[in-house]
């Protein structure tokens, strides 16, 4: 009797081993490594993961764009993430802008594409079918160099915030030394450079209609000439410019402007056109190209419009004073004829392009600013300046049927690469030196003319400081809303008196004939601390990389 | 139990409970002297069959730690989701009570407190011996649940075990004449405690002192301040409370239920069928043609067990049973109308303008009655179907009380989901230049269906051989058991692997001469879960029991009827490890994710990730436990029990994240690392009494629990204080607030620490700097409060009869628990409501007797984070029922040919004795906790 029991018990248990195909179920979704990395199509999707992680930068922060904590907005939702600058609420433990660990994330994805690249061979299609075989390969050496330029990208996302950061070119596994200490800001440079140079060799200059939006070689050298512009900044020399890596930039930016480049881009004729429902412009370098959408739009309609109304970007009172007088000058001047009872007419086109100031037409209607008008003061998340946002807008947008568009994101643009040069050009040799076929004031010039704005007179570039008043106003008019601010004030050395000055909106009161009265107020009184230069680098990762040394003032 | 007496006596409101209980003793102790009869009696005691895993005992040979309520308990309850007759009622089983929402309304349980601070808390929830829910059952059709607790109960379960066990036992046909019973309930309900927000005058008057704090011009003038206050314009100056605007005082819930039970030789039965209607609390449901818009649960349950003879060795029996159940409810989440009720300011807008038509503005169009009744309605029907069929067979012609036998099981589970939703427009009443002008936002739009379906099934295989015998003093019996284990979800999806089990189990149980009881539990088995070499873990338990009471030197002894004492040890598993998708940790992939979009089209390219990093050796969590326990009946009226339990659970699944840098690029993995030490004591005294006609019984059972987080990846943190090793699991960290700076001077002078979340001013909060750095950072932060479960929980079960005529409660309560408040205070710039509390805040004038810091429009780092400020104790004591009954007299019965008729009055869920008082303890957010009035009968034929 009992060796019967056993046998069952040693049949129930063989059952049992010979059962472990029982568990054997395959998850269609998982792909293996060695699949991936021999697959054409599946290549390219380990590349495009890379692309994934380039910022988003409508709406980077909480529903607000990043502006709005510099002097050029304000945002309407007072509990928006954004604010915590504002209110000098920010630190190592607490962030809205912290991109490091993203940023790592990203670089990784990178380096994965390159390494598990590295031993592709495409072998299957060696003789059977080689014309397959070599276009593979040509495409394969291009998509490194994509994420080679994508490398340095993530870099400069990190240098502009962090400065020096520790530069890791591999895919570190979790049993290496991970602590590792922060590379200078000039290691960080040279890298970010070098990886642009190795892919402006490979990229190509332009892509067919179905692959545009990846990097081509005017994206390598232009966040070349970024990269070498911001290196050359006061913020990072002691308060000087660097002549020697000024001139390195505008040697880039001359690629475009009377180089290689040249007859590859143009600037868009009509600014305004250039923002909304526009992807073919040959003005874009560098671009993301989003799928149709309208949240941009339901955070930014005056609040009087149906589907608005997640708390809009309100600009400020301080750029909008920062936009000249048709006539090319500041409203400060006293010839400049501006008139602060109607401050809007005659002015910069380009304010009214950037901006929707009162009564201004927005879709179908004109806007009402005004306190108790249908998008003024009184309303629940109302503009707090007097202004809304219109840059970026498809006004033609009907929220109400969630009606969406294209909407293209500009990383780089040839506008940008015009005032680089100007900048990096009147810094290392003045305002009229051409040596690389074009001056620092020529440069300006083609930007205003575009606007529609008289050229610099000549007190403008009297001298080199008297031009880089110049430039750096143009450069916060052209470039408005485009991300470029914050970093701006803060290479320049100038962020105390700008992100730290006091906000200011424009309170409008319709009178009872219809004329309106405009007075300037104090919207925000903000916080900027010397230490807020630098971002600080996330406490967590301190504690996990005692290596990491954080940047001054910050604990 | 001195410790429990102590710990009673000491906390008030407890007190006078257990005075009630002490003097229900005394009174009763006289009778009991003079020899009346007990309730019950010490004849057969521990005769009573108790389910345990993968079979039964009597009572009296249960090694293992094992509660068990009965049916003629449970069936005291007006419940609509099983859990929730739970309460207070089971040594070890926290029951914690969730939203009241119709048909969502299943509490969470945890037996024995948190062990892991990863993994899955929950126990295995097994009925009828299969991995089923029981929420959705009914009253009616449960015989027993028991909840398995330490080593030798659980070990049998292998991998799933060591959470604890609830099993769940339906009800079985015995031989007897068929009986017919039938059984009605109707009831209101009603919320228990909604939080109290501060009307308009006041939200704006502090408005804008925050807004003046805050250093920006007050946003309402003195004109509109008066005009909240006089009401006197409610279109453009409404106060709105929109808990009465969107609830009902109070909603019904029914039921009623008919089962037929029986057997003669051959066939044995048990047929129920039972329908359960429980409507949601919403208002102006009925506004639609055509449909409701209320949550509502419509439920139906059959079940029909039958057991057949077929000859004199075979034995097959059949279960079936089925449920329908329909849930409605408003076309919005019903969590997203709470969470508006939450983020609307009182005086946004009114509910309505006298014109009918919703409040509204562009930035605000959710109006939360909108959200009720104009946004179409959701439809769950769920069709679920579960079965067994079993065949045994003895094999006494091997040898005697050897049987064989197998199980097949089937449940499968559907659901379809069916939408209409539609929008709804709001208005925003503004001055125009003719008058008053309604500017619309939105707009109504025809109801749009949207479908779904989802179709999960399980299936079980089971065959034992278990052997039973008693020779002489010998009593053995063994087991085992092999089972396997297939669910299905979504079926139609190939992505989705199968959840599998399979494993060996087997039991040997010895005794000898009804005092000694040895027994030695083994489980063996294996889920998907893990790879494929480290897959099956062996899961072994032993314990033994000795029944002191019968040996011969204590039976002199007559105070002592009944003494028992045990100790069992070994290991059970948990294979929910927690982490997210912990199905997965040991491969490695690349997998679709994202895409980015290229071309001339913007045409999106999808994207490949590679996956987390693998841990090729991934495991389970591993639980040591070991119990000693005593249990006694005392002067034949006094049942005691005092357990000690302790477990080591070890394996705890630990993120990488605390411990690799971020520039590694990647989360780092998941690694078996953790160790948690919990250990506890439960403890029961529960007492029958009788004086003449008058029959007294109190039961009183509670659980202490301590609980160390031995060892986790941490931070490297710079303070001792700050390692979260070393205290309970879900130990809340935070800031130790001193106060709140009283104005400039104070925060300028230089022996204060800087404050470095955000710039002060008077009126926020001050910290302890506990390192001495002259900073408050978050290295600050030290342990504070308690912990979010209790470290105490009890329930009390008292009774009286007289005759037919009985009156029983039920409380249960916890101790040791902390809430944090800071939800409901502010900051004031999110334009949400705010709880009446802070109405006590930090003025210059009030700043003697402020409990809350100033108010501020903005996301101030300073006060909003967790400290001391904000934690108020979530100890409470509940009434969780209460019951009238009455049962008629035989005479009446005869009459009326019935066989038993009772009808009762109940309570359930009636107070809570708590200090914060502002909110259920329990159920702050979202659809509110529900107190019941009900009645009923049941009868037999």
């Amino acid at each position: 009797m009992k060796p019967k029991i056993s046998i069952v018990i040693i049949a129930a248990t063989l059952t049992l081993s010979a059962c472990n195909d029982y568990f054997e179920y395959e998850n269609q979704a998982f792909l293996k490594e060695k699949l991936v990395f021999s697959d054409y199509n599946y290549i390219k999707q380990v590349l495009t993961n890379a692309y994934t992680q380039l910022p988003v930068s409508f709406n980077r922060i909480d529903n607000a764009v990043l502006e709005s904590a510099a002097d050029d907005a304000e945002h309407a939702w007072d509990y928006s993430r954004v604010q915590l600058f504002n209110s000098g609420n920010w630190d190592a433990y607490n962030n809205p802008d912290d991109v490091w660990t993203r940023q790592y994330l990203a670089i990784r994805r990178a380096n994965v594409f390159l390494n598990g690249t590295d031993t592709t061979s495409f072998s299957e299609f060696r003789y059977v079918d080689d014309i397959t075989y070599n276009r593979y390969h040509a495409e394969l050496k291009q998509f490194r160099a994509e994420a080679t330029f994508l490398i340095g990208f993530f870099y400069f996302e990190l240098f502009k915030r962090y400065g020096g950061v520790p530069i890791v070119d591999s895919v570190l596994a979790i049993d290496e030394d991970l602590n590792l200490p922060r590379n200078s800001v000039s290691e960080v440079v040279q890298f970010i450079t070098a990886q642009c140079d190795s892919a402006i060799n490979v990229l190509p200059v332009a892509y067919d209609a179905n692959n545009s939006g990846r990097a081509t070689l005017g994206a390598a050298y232009a966040l070349k000439c970024r990269t070498l512009l911001y290196a050359a900044s006061p913020l990072y020399n002691n308060g000087q410019y660097d002549k020697v890596l000024c001139d390195q930039s505008a040697k880039a930016a001359g690629e475009f402007l009377t180089g290689s480049l040249k007859s590859n881009y143009a600037l868009e004729p009509n600014y305004g056109a250039l923002f909304t429902r526009n992807w073919t412009s040959r003005e874009m370098i560098f671009e993301r190209r989003e799928a149709n959408s309208n949240y941009f739009e339901k955070a930014n309609f005056p609040i009087g419009f149906d589907g608005s109304g997640v708390g809009a970007t309100s600009p400020s009172q301080n750029l909008v004073d920062a936009y000249e007088m048709a006539n090319g000058k500041a409203i400060t001047d006293p010839e400049s004829g501006y008139n602060a009872a109607d401050p809007y007419t005659n002015r910069d086109p380009r304010l009214e392009q950037t901006i929707i100031v009162n009564n201004a037409m927005f879709g179908k209607r004109p806007i009402e600013l005004w306190t108790g008008g249908l998008d003024g003061k009184g309303k629940e998340m109302a503009s707090k300046t007097g202004y809304y946002l219109r840059k970026y807008q498809d006004d033609e947008l009907d929220l109400l049927q969630n009606r969406t568009s294209r909407h293209t994101w500009y990383y780089f643009r040839l506008g940008e690469i015009y005032l680089n040069y100007a900048e990096a050009m009147n810094e290392a040799y003045g305002p009229m030196d051409s040596r690389y076929g074009l001056s620092a004031v020529a440069a300006v010039n083609v930007i205003r003319a575009r606007a529609g704005m008289p050229e610099l007179q000549p007190e403008d570039y009297a001298s080199a400081e008297a031009l880089r008043v110049k430039i750096r106003n143009e450069r916060r008019i052209e470039l408005a809303f485009e991300e470029h601010r914050n970093w701006d004030v803060r290479r320049w050395n100038i962020a105390e008196a700008t992100l730290g000055a006091d906000l200011k909106g424009m309170d409008v009161v319709k009178n009872t004939d219809g004329s309106f009265k405009y007075t300037p107020y104090v919207v925000e009184k903000r916080v900027f601390a010397p230490k807020m230069y630098y971002y600080p680098i996330p406490n967590s990762e301190i504690l996990k990389q005692p290596k990491l040394t954080q940047n001054p003032g910050w604990f | 139990m001195l410790k429990v007496m102590r710990k009673i006596t000491y906390k008030g409101k407890v007190q006078c409970l257990f005075l009630i209980l002490l003097i229900s003793c005394r009174v009763t102790t006289p009778s009991v002297a003079q020899g009346d009869s007990t309730l019950v009696s010490a004849e057969g005691f521990g005769d009573k069959p108790v389910h345990i895993g993968y079979g039964i005992q009597k009572e009296k040979a249960v090694t293992g730690s094992v509660s068990t309520i009965w049916s003629e308990e449970l069936i005291k309850n007006t419940v609509t989701t099983v859990g929730n007759a739970l309460y207070g009622k089971l040594p070890g089983l926290l029951v914690s009570q969730r939203s009241g929402e119709p048909g969502n309304d299943v509490p969470s349980f945890l037996i024995r407190g948190n062990v892991t601070y990863a993994g899955e808390t929950g126990p295995l929830i097994m009925v009828d011996g299969f991995q089923r829910s029981f929420d959705q059952l009914t009253l009616d059709e449960i015989e027993s649940i028991s909840v398995l607790k330490d080593a030798v109960s659980t070990a049998i379960y292998g991998l799933r075990g060591a959470n604890g066990v609830i099993l769940v036992t339906t009800k079985r046909g015995v031989e007897s004449r068929n009986k017919i019973g039938v059984t009605l309930k109707y009831g209101i309900q009603q919320p228990t405690r909604l939080p109290n927000f501060i009307g308009s005058y006041d939200y704006a008057q502090l408005y804008n002192e925050a807004l003046t704090g805050d250093g920006k011009p007050p946003l309402y003038t003195n004109e509109e301040l008066q005009k909240y206050r006089d009401k006197s314009d409610p279109g453009y100056y409404p106060d709105v409370n929109w808990f009465d605007a969107i609830l009902e005082k109070s909603s019904p819930v029914w039921e009623a239920g008919m089962n037929f039970s029986g057997g003669n030789k051959i066939v044995r039965h048990f047929v129920m069928v039972n329908f359960m209607k429980n409507e949601g609390l919403f208002k102006n449901t009925r506004w639609n043609d055509g449909y409701s818009t209320n949550s509502t649960f419509e439920r139906l349950n059959f079940r029909s067990n039958v057991d057949i003879k077929v000859n004199s060795r075979l034995t097959a029996s059949l279960d079936i049973s089925g449920r329908l159940e329909d849930r409605n409810a408003p076309g919005t989440a019903v969590p997203t109308i709470f969470n508006n009720i939450y983020a609307y300011a009182p005086n946004f807008f009114p509910v309505q303008y006298s014109n009918g038509t919703f409040g509204g503005n562009s930035a605000y169009q959710g109006n939360p009655l909108g959200l009720v009744t104009s946004t179409g309605y959701t439809a769950l029907n769920d069709r679920n179907f579960q079965s067994s069929f079993r065949l045994e067979h003895t094999l006494d012609f091997i040898t005697e009380g050897l049987t064989i036998g197998a199980v097949g099981a089937f449940d499968n589970y559907q659901r379809s989901r069916e939408a209409y939703t539609r929008q709804f427009p709001v208005f925003q009443l503004t001055k125009g230049e003719s008058g008053d002008e309604y500017q619309k936002f939105g707009q109504v739009t025809p109801l749009v269906r949207a479908a779904g379906y989802e179709h999960n099934y399980r299936s079980n295989f089971e065959a034992y051989l278990d052997y039973s015998r008693s020779v002489e003093r010998h009593e053995v019996s063994a087991k085992v058991i092999y089972h396997q284990d297939k669910y299905v979800t979504n079926w139609n999806n190939d992505n989705n692997r199968p959840y599998l089990l399979m494993g060996l189990h087997g039991r040997v149980h010895y005794g000898y001469d009804g005092k000694y009881f040895a027994e030695a539990v083994v489980g063996y088995n294996g889920t998907e879960r893990f790879p494929k070499n480290h897959r099956f873990g062996f899961f072994p338990a032993v314990a033994a029991s000795w029944i002191v009471s019968e040996e011969e030197f204590l039976k002199p002894v007559n105070w002592i009827s009944w003494l028992k004492v045990r100790a069992s040890t070994g290991l059970s598993g948990n294979d929910a490890i927690g982490a997210g998708n912990d199905r997965n940790l040991y491969t490695s992939y690349f997998i679709n994710a994202g895409s980015y979009p290229f071309g001339s089209n913007n045409g999106n390219l999808t994207a490949t990730k590679e996956s987390n990093y693998p841990n090729y050796r991934i495991s389970w969590e591993k639980g040591y436990k070991t119990d000693f326990a005593v249990e006694a009946r005392l002067f034949n009226y006094l049942d005691v029990s005092l357990n000690y339990f302790k477990e080591r659970r070890t394996d705890i699944v630990d993120s990488r994240v605390n411990e690799l840098p971020a520039i590694l690029g990647i989360d780092g993995g998941y690694v078996n690392y953790g160790v948690v030490n919990n250990q506890g004591l439960e403890a029961t005294l529960s007492f029958h009494g009788k004086v003449n006609d008058f029959l007294f019984s109190a039961g009183m059972n509670a659980t202490f629990l301590k609980n160390t987080l031995a060892k986790r990846i941490e931070p490297a943190y710079p303070n001792a204080y700050q390692t979260r090793v070393g205290h309970p699991v879900g130990q809340i960290f935070g800031l130790e607030a001193v106060g709140f700076f009283r104005n400039q001077a104070e925060i300028d002078d230089a022996g204060t620490p800087y404050h470095t979340f955000t710039p002060v001013r008077p009126g926020d909060i001050r910290y302890k700097d506990q390192n001495g750095d002259g900073l408050i950072d978050s290295n600050d932060e030290l342990p504070i409060g308690k912990t979010t479960t209790p470290s105490f929980f009890y329930g009390l079960n008292l009774g009286v009869s007289y005759k037919g005529l009985s009156l029983e409660a039920c409380l249960q309560g916890i101790e040791g628990s902390t809430l944090l408040i800071t939800g409901l205070s502010g900051p004031m710039g999110k334009r949400a409501q705010i709880a009446d509390y802070v109405m006590n805040r930090w003025t210059p004038e009030t700043m003697e007797t402020a409990e809350f810091p100033r108010l501020t429009t903005l996301d101030n780092n300073n006060n909003y984070r967790t400290s001391t400020m904000w934690l108020r104790s979530g100890d409470f004591l509940r009434i969780r029922s209460v019951e009238l009954g009455y049962e008629l007299p035989e005479q009446a019965l005869t009459v009326l040919k019935l066989s038993n008729l009772r009808v009762f009055v109940r309570g359930m869920n009636l107070v809570s004795f708590d200090s914060f008082k502002k909110l259920d303890p329990e159920t702050f957010t979202g659809y509110p906790a529900l107190r019941s009035y009900s009645s009923g009968l049941s009868l037999q034929f």
